[in-house]
């Protein structure tokens, strides 16, 4: 078989038990009945008691990717490559090119091409 | 005249086997789809998953487990489910995507039923050259399912649960994919069909190089497999005490019960593919042994054992500690094993 009959069966069957599942769950939603429009659960604290409302800043959402574990990347990427000076941002791009077609190199040769 | 009718019988008798060919085909087809390896028996198996770390974990804590439904509590799971697809009540928050959060819950579901068609168990197998790419992609379809259950509740909990969720995923996923990449690199060499699931976990002898790549993968695996089912120490993302339960806060009824299955049927199945992968399947037997299933069911459960002992004894750790202890640790390892690979690939290393 190849890789497009493949990836076609591979999508029709998942296509096929998402559908089932989907049916099912609205079979069993619609008979066991629901109940909406229900204010966020907040732990018993009341939406008007937050002044900025209750979503969620983007600064909090990427504090572990971005302040705690990879504080260091940033700090060299945003100190000694975004500079402004042009010869930097020259030497990063020239940096960022050569390893780019290292690992084009290595993967053309491992795959034999 | 007789020509014609003797040409007009083989012929319908020829379109008739053709038909039925293909009708066999297609029963099998939806048989591994639905059936097994599919649907019901991944259901099943992950459900039994979740019976087995819960009452390993009660009885590794002092306490004893589900006990009441069935030998020893062993249909708890199974009562779980069914009691929250019948009886609970569904509520329904406001500015909440119900109806996306399942049809993406529905999506996961298909694509681990999908993947099981490329393992050597199915009756019905799906194997292309390259096929591992088009496996990787079905393997990360619950991943986005998970986190678009947070993302799709408009409450802060929810939200911090699956943005913790989806940082943990950023170093965990390439893992996963790295280390299933330098498996099938080294077991798939010499087959028929290159880079292919089904050639790399139907291959039995390697050598001392690939042994070691195949090693390395193996803990980078296990360790990235714990962080994406998001078991302890990596469970920040549903932290009970800190955030009401995380991506998980506001389910309710048969929503919850379809989490809970993708949840526990995903880990199953991460678990699934480690013993074929990495531990051989059946090997010292083979695929068509009748006793080979009792060696895969073997090693899965001293591989699952090992899972729940981690889990059992060990404490949840801040989010910031868990990227760090999976880039030292998995993402290193995996990377490693994946140069090995390539480079015993283009005959560097023999």
């Amino acid at each position: 078989m190849d890789v497009i009959t493949a990836s076609i069966l591979a999508s029709i069957s998942m296509l096929i038990t998402a559908l089932i599942i989907y049916l099912i769950y609205l079979s069993v939603r619609s008979s066991g009945g629901s109940e909406t429009g229900l204010e966020p659960y907040l732990c018993g604290e009341s939406a008007n008691d937050f002044k900025d409302g209750i979503s969620v800043g983007g600064d909090n959402l990427f504090w572990g990717s971005t302040l705690a574990t990879l504080r260091r990347l940033y700090e060299v990427l945003r100190d000694e490559v975004h500079t402004g000076v042009l010869n930097d941002w020259l030497t990063y791009m020239g940096i960022w090119f050569s390893i780019a077609t290292i690992a084009l190199f290595i993967a053309t040769t491992a795959s034999g091409g | 005249m007789v020509f014609d009718s003797y040409y007009s019988f083989i012929h319908s008798y020829y379109s008739f086997r053709w038909l039925a060919m293909n009708v066999f085909e297609l029963i099998t087809y939806l048989f591994s789809v639905l059936i097994y390896p599919g649907l019901t028996f991944l259901v099943v198996l992950g459900l039994l998953t979740q019976w087995y770390i819960r009452k390993l974990v009660g009885r590794m804590q002092n306490r004893i487990g589900p006990k009441y439904v069935g030998f020893m509590g062993i249909a708890q799971p199974f009562a779980d489910i069914i009691k929250l697809m019948f009886v609970k009540k569904e509520l329904s928050f406001r500015h909440g995507l119900r109806s996306f959060l399942v049809i993406f819950i529905s999506l996961g579901m298909g694509a681990l039923a999908s993947a099981m068609l490329f393992t050597p168990i199915s009756p019905y197998l799906i194997r292309a050259p390259y096929d591992v790419i088009l496996f990787i992609y079905l393997m990360l379809w619950t991943t986005i399912a998970l986190a678009l259950i947070g993302l799709s509740l408009s409450n802060p909990f929810t939200i911090v649960g699956s943005s913790r969720f989806l940082t943990q995923v950023l170093f965990t996923e390439p893992a996963i994919v790295m280390s299933v990449l330098a498996a099938v690199i080294v077991l798939s060499k010499d087959s028929e069909i290159p880079f292919s699931i089904y050639s790399s976990l139907a291959k039995y002898s390697i050598g001392p190089m690939s042994t070691l790549v195949i090693a390395l993968s193996l803990i980078s695996y296990i360790i990235a497999t714990i962080a994406k089912s998001m078991l302890k120490p990596f469970d920040i993302p549903e932290a009970e005490t800190e955030l009401a339960g995380g991506i998980f806060a506001e389910l309710s009824g048969p929503a919850l019960a379809l989490t809970i299955v993708i949840h526990y049927t995903e880990l199953a199945f991460l678990n699934l593919i480690a013993v074929l992968l990495f531990l051989g399947g059946p090997y010292p037997l083979s695929y068509g042994d009748p006793l080979g299933a009792l060696i895969i069911t073997t090693k899965y459960v001293i591989l699952l054992t090992a899972i729940t002992s981690i889990r059992a004894s060990t404490g949840r750790i801040r989010i910031e500690q868990a990227l760090t202890a999976i880039l030292k640790y998995p993402l290193t390892l995996s990377t490693l094993s994946l140069i090995i690979a390539m480079l015993m690939h283009i005959k560097l290393i023999l």
